[in-house]
């Protein structure tokens, strides 16, 4: 008998519930049409591209370390900054400017103090190369990431600064790039900086100035 | 692929831990063949079900940041990277969208409603559309565009009397036929070296030409500094005049390669002018 009632009274009041429920929902549907209409919709879609809000990495700009190995003076440490102008996927402009404090050179190892040289220790640079990206490829990391890298040539020309004097210096090298990801590269370089000096023995000689250096960059 | 060997490698170890642990109860094997063959599974399927959902609406509301194109072409080619030799490794057909990340030269990197991303060429996503139908717009350069060019930025090497010269330029396109340059060189020879910063104004006569002549005059100041080490002589700066030709050239891209021929008349204190005849060569981007 209990059960019975009490079997009643919850059907009441579930379908109770359900109606004033329903009808809640319902009003709360109408609700939003009352309200005034939406002036700006952030989740509106533009309908034609515009080009400058897209992100353009043409340029890329890095500092660069390593090694210098200066004729007749021993290797130093290098620095310096690099910029990278991308034409296309085959061609980039570089201007780099690198700096080194040379040691002793052999002559004044052997004759300290009497050896006549300038004072003027630092090896700075400055040029100016065209770049080949010769060989882009992809290098894979584990099972699932890839890289993407380019070995290329660069060929041009600048200006050193050493021993008080200043040379007009062929420049040609050789480097990876691999780019960490889209806006991130790191490079490793080799260059030789050729240039004409009458240093040790005043006659008029080529020196080959090797560079070795790594470079963490990041593209614009 | 990974499934497979996620399972063989459990499956091998099943049968070295069922040696070891011979005498131990069937239950507790069958209770690690269990555990070791679930987590097998999930490893292997990568994603639960709310991995993916989640995964789903972050490429949502990563897409919602860039700009959407419309394939108009039957379909385009998908690059893993920024490059001609790239491999295609995805399709995207016609009417489906591309979202545009960023570009780079003459590629941009897109994503695929899928959330696949590569590179595709300029040329591709030239041929697409914008959302509302109507024919996308990007910055393109050819050959025509060297004709029409405004700005005009390189630099040169060469020799400047017998010295050896190395020069950035900058020029201005004020008609297709009338420029203005200004050019910024140091020269550097056995005895001396020489600074100079000259301007000039150009007439190229056939702007269309693949090989486009050009001449003009200018002006400028040469300083020349005496190399410390072997003469002691003061600096001097002379103000200069000369004559130019030259021939430039279209190469691809945004680029273009010239050559350069001057004759300086430097405006000297003492009773002769001095001649000096320089050369060129250099390469230049245009705008």
């Amino acid at each position: 008998m209990d059960n019975w009632i009490q079997r009643i009274f919850l059907n009441i009041a579930l379908i109770a519930s359900i109606a004033v429920f329903g009808f809640v929902q319902a009003a709360e549907e109408k609700a939003p049409a009352n309200e005034p209409n939406k002036i700006y919709d952030p989740e509106l879609e533009r309908q034609q591209i515009n080009e400058a809000l897209i992100d353009d990495e043409d340029f890329e700009v890095g500092v660069f370390f390593g090694s210098l190995a200066i004729e007749d003076f021993g290797a130093s440490e290098l620095y310096g900054i690099r910029f990278n102008y991308f034409i296309n996927e085959d061609f980039f402009l570089q201007a780099s400017a690198g700096s080194a404090k040379a040691g002793l050179s052999s002559a004044e190892e052997l004759f300290p103090g009497n050896a006549v040289i300038s004072n003027d220790k630092d090896f700075q640079y400055y040029d100016i190369n065209l770049g080949w990206n010769i060989l882009p490829g992809e290098a894979f990391w584990r099972d699932d990431v890839a890289i993407n890298t380019s070995f290329y040539f660069v060929i041009g020309a600048g200006n050193t600064s050493f021993l008080d004097n200043k040379e007009f210096t062929f420049v040609y090298g050789a480097g990876y790039r691999a780019l960490i990801n889209d806006w991130l590269a790191f490079s490793v370089d080799t260059r030789n900086h050729q240039f004409n000096t009458e240093y040790p023995v005043g006659e008029v000689k080529a020196t080959h100035n090797l560079e070795f250096s790594f470079s963490l960059s990041v593209f614009f | 692929m990974i499934h497979h060997i996620c399972r063989l490698f459990e499956g091998r170890r099943f049968i070295a831990e069922k040696k070891v642990i011979a005498g131990i109860g069937r239950q507790l094997l069958s209770a690690t063949l269990l555990i070791a063959f679930s987590t097998s599974l999930y490893s292997a399927e990568g994603l639960t079900r709310e991995e993916s959902l989640l995964k789903e609406q972050e490429l949502k509301t990563r897409l919602a940041e860039y700009q959407r194109v419309v394939v108009a072409e039957p379909f385009i080619n998908i690059h893993t990277g920024a490059g001609r030799g790239y491999p295609i490794f995805h399709i995207v057909e016609q009417k489906e969208s591309l979202w545009i990340v960023r570009r780079k030269y003459n590629w941009f990197h897109v994503i695929s409603k899928e959330g696949k991303e590569g590179w595709i060429t300029l040329d591709a996503i030239l041929k697409t559309k914008n959302p509302d139908g109507t024919d996308v717009e990007f910055t393109t350069y050819n050959e025509r565009d060297f004709a029409e060019r405004d700005l005009e930025i390189g630099f040169r090497v060469g020799d400047f009397g017998g010295a050896n010269v190395l020069g950035v330029s900058g020029a201005w396109q004020f008609t297709q036929n009338l420029a203005g340059e200004i050019v910024i060189g140091q020269g550097i020879g056995d005895f001396s070296e020489v600074r100079q910063t000259t301007v000039n104004v150009t007439n190229s006569p056939f702007p269309e030409w693949k090989y486009s002549p050009y001449f003009g005059i200018g002006g400028g100041v040469v300083k020349v500094i005496p190399s410390a080490a072997i003469v002691q002589e003061v600096d001097r700066s002379d103000e200069t005049v000369f004559v130019t030709g030259g021939l430039k050239s279209y190469i691809s891209d945004k680029f273009l390669f010239r050559f350069e021929y001057r004759n300086y008349a430097i405006l000297t204190t003492q009773e002769t002018n001095e001649r000096i005849e320089e050369w060129t060569i250099g390469f230049s981007v245009f705008f």
